[in-house]
């Protein structure tokens, strides 16, 4: 190590390896009690609690019928079961497909202006009298046993809050199946967060309350349009604990190419960004235990070394289009008479920053191992995993860029 | 209601510290070998030289091939390569590749010497070409690459023999100094001449025409280099 990028390079290494390395050490400490997963039965009998779940939809034409129908199919006692689907002033024919469900007795339909998610989630929370609120984005489908999952993880009078592991619905493009590998690596790391208390996302998509949340801290807020990000950290900040049902599975829709999936990513990163600089007074606060201390730091530490990478990316490529352009200079077009470098130990890239690339990577396809027979849902292929090693790590800092720019000069997002 | 378990974040910094140090362990474990290697290397080619040294010496009538066995000019191109990469790895201040360097110095000029000293009994012997290079001298970049392409071209009947100008060693400053090595850089002399600045394969082919008549014939067979 004899250059300062080299132990700046190095310090971030040894940053995301710990980090790796927690999870690894607490799903070890943890594994007994995640592994047993959904022991306690339930007889449809008087125990089950009364749900409500809202399925708030905006322009959601192509998805909404089937996210209703997945709900309709939900194995759970249909007097304890409510569907409540609001539409918020959508522009397309999703009131139609609305309409269909309006004789079923399990369902409500809500009409209002558009007002954005947190409205028609407030609107439907402050009529509903259910013990339990959820809400299922309108492009989202729940198992049909995920609720009795969800329901099965209340077991202790502290969990104000439950979620589940999210899934990608049907991939198909290369960007979905990164995203498939993605998933499986998240829903990972939020069954460990849970077990941490420290986590800082209650997804839209299947995201359970004791109706005792809303009382205490208040209802949706607009919250850099990541309302559940804003959720998850206030009930952090006010000491509600959310625990991960791993094996209840949702089934979401995921944007389909780069474009669509950048735009998603900026929202979710900036709106995490803007969240936390709302909830600062968390950080480094002992009080807040493990996502104070550490999580919460880590997160904006890893997004802001995405800056110190992509520099040094962006300066090592210029170095190799240099380099041939000299080549070029020099020897003009000989330099394609190229032929197979014989192999030779000796020109190995043996530096300390290979050998902690290839633990870390290793420690991630250990992650979607143990995420993929957790959830016992989608394995993932390996092809699949070498498309998300391969590709998500040029693709992400994009939008961690873009973030940090809109955050910093304070820009506004839409919604898509 | 929040706990830190100060605990476990003790115990991961331990694993994860043990696996960096261990990267570092293996890395310098390998760089360590990497030298050794260079070591055998130069050993292996000293020993060429000595030899053909004493045959020169002691036989007189040895044959020109064994004088300018093609090995040793490989061999002297194969550790300037590792050599380079050393330097490309950011070694290149390590005080055994300093050494090494040095070494490498003094057996190109003793090979170079060899070759000058068997001018009239091997006409054909391998041509020569001195290169004195500088670090920031951005044409020297160019230069080497030039270079290196000829060298790979025709590797039986081309030697080229390259110095770190700033190197410590008295007999590159001598060699310098009778070839009046001087800015800019890089130099290069060819046939006794010395010349200044970058210089192209076109321009080197036309002072060295026996490198313009044997390029298609050796990329198929090779060109023996006794008489």
């Amino acid at each position: 190590m004899n250059s300062f990028r080299d132990i700046i390079t190095l310090a971030v290494l040894f940053m995301s390896l710990y980090f790796e390395i927690l999870l690894l050490v607490t799903y070890i400490e943890r594994r007994k009690k995640i592994n047993s997963v959904y022991s306690s039965k339930f007889d449809f009998n008087d125990d089950l609690p009364s749900v409500t779940i809202i399925v708030p939809c905006f322009n959601e034409e192509f998805t909404v019928g089937k996210t209703l129908d997945s709900l309709l199919a939900l194995e759970y006692p249909k007097d304890r079961l409510k569907i409540v689907a609001v539409n918020d002033g959508s522009t397309d024919n999703t009131r139609y497909v609305l309409e269909r469900y309006v004789n079923n007795s399990q369902i409500e339909i809500i009409y209002k202006d558009n007002g954005g998610k947190h409205t028609a989630l407030n609107l439907a929370i402050k009529k509903s009298d259910s013990q339990y609120i959820g809400c299922l984005d309108a492009d989202s489908y729940a198992r049909p046993d995920s609720l009795l999952r969800i329901i099965s993880k209340f077991n202790k009078p502290e969990i104000m809050a439950v979620v589940p592991s999210l899934q990608v619905f049907e991939p198909k493009t290369i960007i979905q199946r990164m995203q498939k590998v993605e998933y499986i690596i998240g829903s990972f790391m939020r069954t460990i967060l849970a077990e941490m208390n420290a986590l800082y996302v209650t997804p839209g998509p299947f995201s359970i309350f004791r109706r005792e949340v809303f009382e205490t801290i208040g209802y949706y807020k607009e919250a850099h349009n990541t309302e559940d990000m804003e959720m998850a950290m206030r009930m952090q900040f006010n000491g509600l604990k959310i625990a991960s049902a791993h094996d209840s599975i949702v089934f979401t829709s995921s944007p389909k190419n780069v474009k669509t999936l950048y735009k998603q990513r900026v929202r979710w990163t900036s709106g995490f960004l803007n969240n936390v600089r709302d909830y600062r007074s968390m950080l480094f606060n002992v009080n807040y235990g493990n996502i104070g201390m550490f999580v919460l730091p880590f997160m904006i530490l890893s997004a802001m070394s995405v800056l110190y990478i992509v520099s040094i990316m962006a300066y090592d490529i210029i170095n190799i289009f240099h380099s041939m352009y000299v080549r070029y200079m020099s020897i003009g077009t000989n330099m394609f008479d190229w032929s197979w470098p014989s192999f030779n130990w000796f020109f190995l890239q043996t530096s300390p920053l290979v050998f902690c690339v290839i633990v870390a990577i290793s420690l991630v396809l250990t992650f979607i191992i143990i995420g993929s027979y957790m959830s016992s849902g989608n394995r993932a292929k390996i092809l699949e995993v070498v498309t998300y090693i391969c590709l998500y790590s040029f693709i992400a800092p994009l939008w961690m860029m873009r973030s940090l720019y809109n955050v910093l000069l304070q820009k506004k997002l839409s919604w898509r | 209601m929040h706990t830190f378990d100060w605990k476990k974040y003790i115990v991961t910094f331990i694993f994860t510290a043990a696996i960096v140090v261990t990267a570092l362990l293996i890395s310098s474990w390998i760089n360590s070998q990497r030298v050794d290697e260079l070591r055998n290397i130069q050993d292996s080619i000293s020993i060429n030289l000595l030899s053909s040294d004493v045959q020169f010496n002691l036989l007189r009538d040895a044959a020109c091939s064994d004088l300018f066995n093609s090995s040793i000019g490989q061999e002297l191109g194969n550790l300037s390569d590792k050599l380079s990469y050393m330097e490309n790895i950011g070694k290149g201040n390590d005080a055994d590749v300093i050494t090494l360097k040095k070494y490498y110095s003094l057996l190109e000029i003793r090979d170079y010497l060899l070759s000058n000293s068997a001018v009239a009994k091997c006409p054909s012997r391998p041509i020569t070409i001195l290169y004195f290079y500088k670090s920031d001298c951005p044409d020297c970049d160019k230069q080497a690459q030039v270079l290196t392409y000829l060298r790979q071209r025709h590797p039986d009947i081309l030697r080229v023999y390259s110095f770190d100008h700033a190197l410590d060693v008295s007999a590159v400053k001598t060699l310098a100094n009778i070839h009046k090595i001087a800015d800019p850089f890089p130099n290069v002399v060819i046939k006794g001449k010395t010349l200044n600045g970058f210089h192209s394969i076109e321009e080197i082919e036309k002072i060295l025409p026996e490198l313009m008549a044997t390029s298609t014939a050796s990329t198929s067979k090779s060109i023996p280099n006794s008489k």
